[in-house]
């Protein structure tokens, strides 16, 4: 698991939060930190015209 | 049974404002039929016994003296047990929020239903701190499906939709961040609304996501939804997401013609992953709606931009708790959590934008459109337990695909009504409808006009060879249990 880039990861910025994980926990968030990796990835490089301002989004 | 239980929120009303009945008598039988079916069910978490009697009382005098007792007379309702309920501790579907003390008032809608004539009688169970599809609380128990008991009966509101499906109250409220509102409703074969968001005070309920949070209520029947919806409405300064307009009342609206609408069925995204029963639901609405297909783009971006953001504002707001006594989470909504809060920074800034954009692609969609269909889930209730289930040539996760054709939706603040599909023999399955901003008035005449043609209906459960051994040992609702 200490090799696992993700682990490592999530055990360095899960300390500097101030969250400690046992090891079952560790399991779960890094699960779900792969997951929300996996989802991020559906939009992160989605072209957005560069003067879009999200600041009026909830002006319905 | 009580027969009582099985009229109309619409025709409780009527009976009990023109002296034909007694909302005494109505909450008798709503607490009879909750002790006889709750233990089976479990949607509540606490019932509120005397102040019933109390609001009853109150209800019958004013009709008596010649008061108007308001339009929901002697209607029982509950709410999912994140609204505050004053004297009652809100609980969230947590232990950590039992600990708080009891809520010095209620929420703003819990008064506004009370001020209506409606009568509380409790509180009801959800997912821990309304993360979650299924309302399987580690805490709390499963909330079971009516139509099968050994199903769930979808989440987070789940004890809500369940409560309504059940015959155990005719109206009742939730909350939606992602579906939560929509796909109970959906699974239990429930009118659920998730309105604009803005539309309706937020203000005494416990927050999960604030940029996604909306609130709304289950019924029966499109009727009902429109009553409890119209009572619920107007500004409220105590929620500063909550729209300064006024009212605009939708029960009105419901006896005039069938509205002529430019329906569209949402394709792609929409329909790649949906089981056989939902496109077959999905289906049977667009043909009564002449709809044609069209394509939202980005719909699989928004599904996972929402998720991010999800993730991060809940994980954000219970750092301090996550920090402190991570072990007295549900252990798969910690781990949720804690990677929310984990996420790069880039990451929830673009979620974000791409947000804006994806609003502005949905409204092109409706200078063609007034009404944009799709699947409230994408499969129906699975059973209790089960972790995953086959979908699209896979395995998915049951807990992160039920909300797949909902999240995109409350991404962008959009009113929708999930209406429930007649479906003879079968489980439940739900479809969306959508509306621009703030059109929900539209959405309750299309819905009207489909119930009316059968095409859309609320099914009574069989209730219900698995519930009924559990009935007679349980003195549930009759004070024994979380009732004061």
């Amino acid at each position: 698991m200490s090799e696992d880039p993700i682990a490592a990861f999530v055990k360095e910025a899960a300390a500097l939060q101030g969250l400690v994980l046992d090891d079952d926990s560790l399991l779960g968030v890094v699960t779900n930190t792969r997951i929300l990796r996996a989802m991020a990835a559906d939009f992160i490089d989605w072209p957005l015209p560069a003067d879009l301002d999200p600041a009026a989004l909830l002006r319905l | 049974m009580s027969a009582v239980m099985d009229l109309t929120a619409f025709e409780i009303a009527a009976d009990v404002r023109g002296g034909r009945r007694r909302a005494a008598d109505v909450v008798a039988a709503a607490f009879r039929r909750i002790s006889a079916l709750n233990s089976g069910l479990n949607c509540f978490t606490s019932t509120v016994r005397d102040r019933a009697l109390i609001s009853a009382e109150d209800v019958d005098q004013a009709v008596k003296d010649g008061r108007d007792p308001g339009p929901l007379a002697g209607v029982p309702f509950a709410v999912k047990n994140l609204f505050d309920v004053q004297g009652t501790v809100t609980l969230a579907g947590s232990t950590i929020a039992a600990e708080q003390p009891a809520a010095a008032a209620n929420a703003t809608l819990v008064d506004r239903l009370e001020t209506a004539g409606a009568i509380l009688v409790g509180s009801l169970n959800m997912d821990e701190y309304a993360y979650g599809f299924t309302t399987e609380n580690s805490h709390y128990g499963a909330t079971c499906n009516p139509h099968d008991p050994t199903r769930v009966a979808g989440g987070s509101s789940g004890g809500s939709a369940a409560a309504v499906a059940a015959g155990l109250t005719p109206i009742s409220l939730g909350s939606d961040t992602n579906g939560s509102i929509r796909v109970p409703a959906a699974l239990c074969g429930v009118y659920g609304l998730k309105p604009t968001f803005g539309r309706l005070s937020r203000h005494g309920t416990v927050p999960f996501v604030h940029s996604l949070d909306h609130v709304g209520p289950f019924a029966r029947s499109v009727r009902d939804l429109a009553l409890t919806y119209d009572v619920l409405q107007g500004a409220d300064p105590l929620d500063p997401a909550c729209a300064d307009r006024p009212a605009e009342p939708v029960a009105g609206l419901l006896e005039s013609a069938k509205p002529s609408v430019r329906a569209g069925v949402l394709g792609g995204y929409f329909r790649d992953a949906a089981s056989p029963q939902a496109l077959s639901a999905l289906e049977a609405v667009a043909w009564k709606l002449n709809a044609r297909p069209v394509e939202l783009t980005g719909a699989k971006a928004a599904r996972a931009a929402a998720f991010c953001l999800t993730a991060a504002e809940g994980g954000s707001l219970h750092l301090p708790n996550l920090r402190r006594r991570a072990g007295d989470f549900d252990p798969a909504v910690r781990d949720r959590l804690i990677a929310g809060v984990l996420q790069p920074a880039s990451v929830l800034a673009k979620a974000q934008r791409f947000r804006r954009w994806f609003l502005d692609e949905a409204l092109r969609l409706f200078e063609a459109f007034d009404v944009l269909l799709a699947p409230a889930t994408p499969f129906a209730a699975t059973p209790i337990g089960q972790a995953t289930t086959p979908l699209g040539g896979q395995s998915v996760s049951v807990r992160a695909s039920l909300g797949l054709y909902t999240q995109p939706i409350s991404f962008i603040g959009l009113p929708v009504l999930t209406v429930p599909l007649v479906r003879p023999n079968a489980l439940p399955m739900g479809v969306q409808l959508i509306a621009a901003p703030w059109n929900e008035g539209l959405l309750f005449r299309v819905a009207h006009a489909l119930e009316a043609e059968g095409v859309i209906g609320a099914k009574r459960p069989s209730l219900m060879p698995a519930v009924q051994p559990a009935i007679a040992s349980d003195p549930f609702g009759e004070g024994a249990r979380g009732d004061q």
